[in-house]
């Protein structure tokens, strides 16, 4: 290869992982940052002024080109974490602009807009290879980094956190958290690849903290995929050689990077790497996952007992729980408590608040006034009213975002899964999926699992099943709180029912004394419409 | 310097009015498309170098404010039609994406075609009238007139048209809208039609009070966008409201601070504002809007 074209591929490598940055905080948590850019721009600064200002040797600049953006991009978000999508990317994109504007005119340290020399590289660096070698070395490094965040995150959690939020929070995945830490790691390989491009091109400028250097970002990370760091690999090298060959185009080959993003995020939305996912199968004739070859456990000793399981404590209690909407009490101070191995109903109107409670006793959702009282160690699983899965995971790899290991595979098996475990979510029936969440909740070995009207859409035989599998959950020691409107359904399987009508609990004992209540029957005939 | 606070206060005003349009209109598609318009800002500039480019040829005057709205009009409607309704079933980044991606074509087609450097346009009659120790520019009392006049004009129709209780109700619930035979979709790209003029006109009041650049836009944005946030989307008058004092703080803080470090301290405020109270300072929740 030429000294030019070395000179490109390291150019390449410096985008690579600026890319990879980007995909651990776009692809991997979610979260729309626009301030990519201001992480490569700080790691190439950084790399350029310490040897220059202080005489540092440059494995300690690197050092810092990796530290600096993380814990700026990591206190940033402390401040701004909790926002949601456009307000978190306006965020950010003031958090640029501000970059920008400190490197522009903070000349006595920065240079200002003509950028700073890197004077004090060091002579191994002089050979072109060299210098591509380092970057891609970096490259590396920040691939590193993204394999190590999804390490410790979990794929399958992260999936979870994308596109279904609300399931998330009720299995205990904290976004403020997992996306600080994607601010902060992503940050690292942004400064990585600021650092890499520094030393290609001798010096750090505020080209990279621009949106130029964003826009290349999005392109590499759009087209390419968004959670595949080899894929950005190889169009950041598509990136950099590309406008080469379009020299003739001047400037305007820029404004084809835009094009080519809007292409493909019309036409191709998830980007080249899973366009192509299917050739890679055949190449790599992708083994088919193997359930751990002991035996499952007969049922008696079973390996889904709640987490720190006591048959005398209470699996869970609401204490004068109460969540207004504005005006609106949805619940109006209600208290209850249910017992591990007691099959519970809930029964009451529409807008009666039985969902709001449910959101409340499972922490979607946080009371107004009133407590939720666990065991120590104890965990709250539920399902939803529709639900809410990762449509592209397989059934198993849903179930992994709750628990991995033996406890996930027979929790797949009670519900019935396990000949489709390996099947897309989004390919099961919709009785399969009420299954899969379930078998999700159970996975996680809650104390108590709540189920949002578990029984809707079902066929009379789906519902004999669902019965059992209920049932095995209450002899496993969990306490079972149902939403029914299926009044036989709830006769069938609880010891117990509550009805709630306006917020409030409004009979609350055995199914038959419940059922004849003056009150229960005027809620209802109230409530239907003559 | 008492007649230098009023020529600062006047200055302000000026640019309020044109940050005020681009809040407008940044908040007009928020709340008839659910759409945030990250391509916004670009908009505004692509309009101003309509103009620029039809001064050049010798188009000028009311022609090239009138060329501004349809460039801007124009542009919001592409934005409607490649960024957001082929994508209004998908995750709302992709929107936001798609948006980006056509600020990236505006920006870069614009540095291609005109190069980087900052660029005026001469649209507004030149000259200007002295009162007192106050100098009003032709430009700058044109950009105030035509801002209030566009303000008067969008609060007549979202208060007191058919158009506007229809575009309401579609914000409510768009889907409600629809079983009620209001055209959703139409009022959508009515709106980003709209909306792009008012970008278009604010980047000619930019574009003839300062300068335009290619890469302008991300700041206009930021503008619209903490004006919108801080008046509560959309309401009106607050709108214009917090434009006006985003406006005055740039000029005056520009005065006393310097030019980079007033921004500088917007932009702080702006990120603390967020932090502790994103629903804005005029009250209306909007958290889960968009």
């Amino acid at each position: 290869m030429s000294a030019y074209e070395l000179h490109l591929l390291a150019l390449a490598g410096a985008l690579a992982a600026g890319a990879i940055g980007w995909q651990i905080v776009f692809g991997l948590a979610g979260a729309l940052s626009l301030a990519a850019g201001t992480a490569v721009g700080l790691g190439a600064y950084v790399t350029v002024l310490l040897p220059v200002q202080y005489g540092l040797p440059l494995a300690p600049a690197v050092l810092a080109a990796l530290l600096l953006p993380a814990l700026t991009l990591a206190a940033f978000t402390c401040i701004v974490g909790k926002l949601e999508s456009h307000y978190f990317a306006l965020a950010t994109l003031a958090l640029a602009e501000l970059a920008l504007l400190i490197a522009t005119n903070w000349e006595s340290v920065t240079g200002g807009a003509n950028g700073m020399l890197a004077e004090r590289l060091p002579g191994w660096l002089d050979p072109p290879a060299r210098r591509a070698a380092f970057a891609w070395t970096l490259a590396g490094a920040a691939g590193l980094l993204f394999y190590g965040f999804r390490a410790w995150a979990g794929a399958e959690r992260l999936a979870l956190l994308r596109s279904a939020p609300l399931a998330a929070r009720a299995f205990g995945i904290d976004a403020r958290r997992i996306r600080i830490a994607a601010m902060a790691i992503g940050g690292a390989a942004g400064g990585l690849g600021g650092a890499a491009h520094a030393v290609t091109v001798g010096v750090a400028s505020t080209d990279a903290l621009a949106f130029k250097g964003m826009a290349a970002i999005l392109v590499v990370v759009i087209v390419g995929g968004r959670r595949s760091p080899l894929a950005a690999a190889l169009l950041a090298i598509l990136a950099v050689w590309t406008p080469e060959q379009l020299r003739f185009l001047e400037q305007s080959y820029l404004a084809a990077y835009g094009a080519a993003l809007l292409a493909a995020v019309l036409f191709l939305p998830e980007g080249l790497a899973t366009a192509a996912a299917p050739l890679g199968r055949i190449w790599r004739r992708r083994r088919p996952f193997r359930p751990p070859s002991s035996p499952l456990p007969a049922s008696s000793e079973t390996s889904l007992r709640p987490h720190g399981y006591d048959p005398a404590a209470t699996a869970l209690a609401g204490d004068d729980l109460t969540r207004q909407f504005g005006g609106l009490t949805a619940v109006d101070a209600v208290s209850l408590a249910l017992q591990p191995g007691r099959i519970v109903g809930l029964m009451g109107p529409n807008g009666a608040g039985k969902s709001t409670l449910l959101n409340l006793l499972s922490g979607v959702d946080r009371p107004t006034a009133g407590a939720v009282r666990l065991p120590a160690g104890g965990k709250v699983g539920r399902t939803f009213q529709t639900p809410h899965l990762v449509p592209g995971l397989s059934a198993r790899e849903n179930v992994w975002a709750a628990a991995r290991g033996p406890a996930a595979e027979q929790a797949l098996a009670e519900a019935g899964l396990a000949a489709r475990a390996d099947v897309a979510a989004a390919r099961l029936t919709q009785a399969e999926q009420r299954f899969l969440e379930i078998a999700r909740a159970r996975a996680a070995r809650p104390s108590a699992l709540l189920l949002d009207e578990p029984a809707a859409g079902l066929t009379e035989d789906e519902r004999l099943r669902l019965a059992r599998c209920i049932r095995q959950a209450a002899a496993d020691g969990l306490a079972v709180l149902i939403v029914e409107h299926n009044v036989p359904f709830l006769s069938d399987l609880c010891g117990r029912l509550i009805c709630m009508a306006s917020g409030r609990v409004i009979a609350d004992g055995s199914v038959a004394a419940v059922l004849a209540d003056p009150a229960v029957i005027e809620a209802y005939i109230g409530a239907t419409p003559p | 310097m008492e007649a230098l606070t009023l020529q600062l206060l006047f200055n302000g005003v000026a640019l309020g009015a044109a940050y005020g349009l681009l809040a407008l209109g940044f908040a007009l598609t928020l709340r008839a498309a659910g759409a945030i318009n990250f391509a916004h800002g670009d908009v505004a500039v692509a309009a101003a170098y309509a103009a620029i480019a039809a001064g050049s040829l010798g188009i000028g005057g009311g022609w090239s404010i009138g060329l501004a709205l349809i460039a801007g009009g124009g542009l919001g409607l592409a934005v409607a039609s490649l960024a957001w309704a082929p994508l209004r079933r998908r995750p709302i980044e992709t929107t936001f994406i798609a948006a980006i991606a056509i600020g990236v074509i505006i920006q870069n087609g614009l540095t291609a075609t005109f190069g980087g450097a900052p660029q005026a346009t001469d649209a507004f009659a030149g000259g200007g009238w002295h009162i007192g120790a106050l100098y009003v520019s032709a430009a700058a009392a044109t950009g105030i007139a035509l801002a209030a006049a566009a303000f008067g004009l969008a609060a007549f129709i979202l208060l007191g048209t058919q158009i506007g209780r229809r575009l309401r109700a579609a914000a409510e619930d768009p889907d409600i809208a629809l079983s009620h035979g209001i055209p959703v979709l139409k009022l959508a790209f009515g709106a980003f039609a709209a909306s792009g003029a008012l970008a278009g006109l604010a980047g000619i009041l930019l574009a003839s009070q300062h300068f335009a650049t290619p890469l302008a836009g991300a700041d206009y944005i930021l503008k619209a966008y903490i004006a919108a946030t801080v008046a509560g989307w959309g309401r009106i008058l607050p709108t214009a409201v917090a434009a006006l004092l985003i406006a005055l703080f740039e000029t005056i803080g520009a005065a006393l601070m310097g030019h980079a470090i007033a921004e500088g301290a917007l932009y702080c405020a702006f990120i603390l504002l967020l932090a502790f109270r994103p629903q804005g300072l005029a009250g209306e929740s909007v958290g889960r809007r968009a």
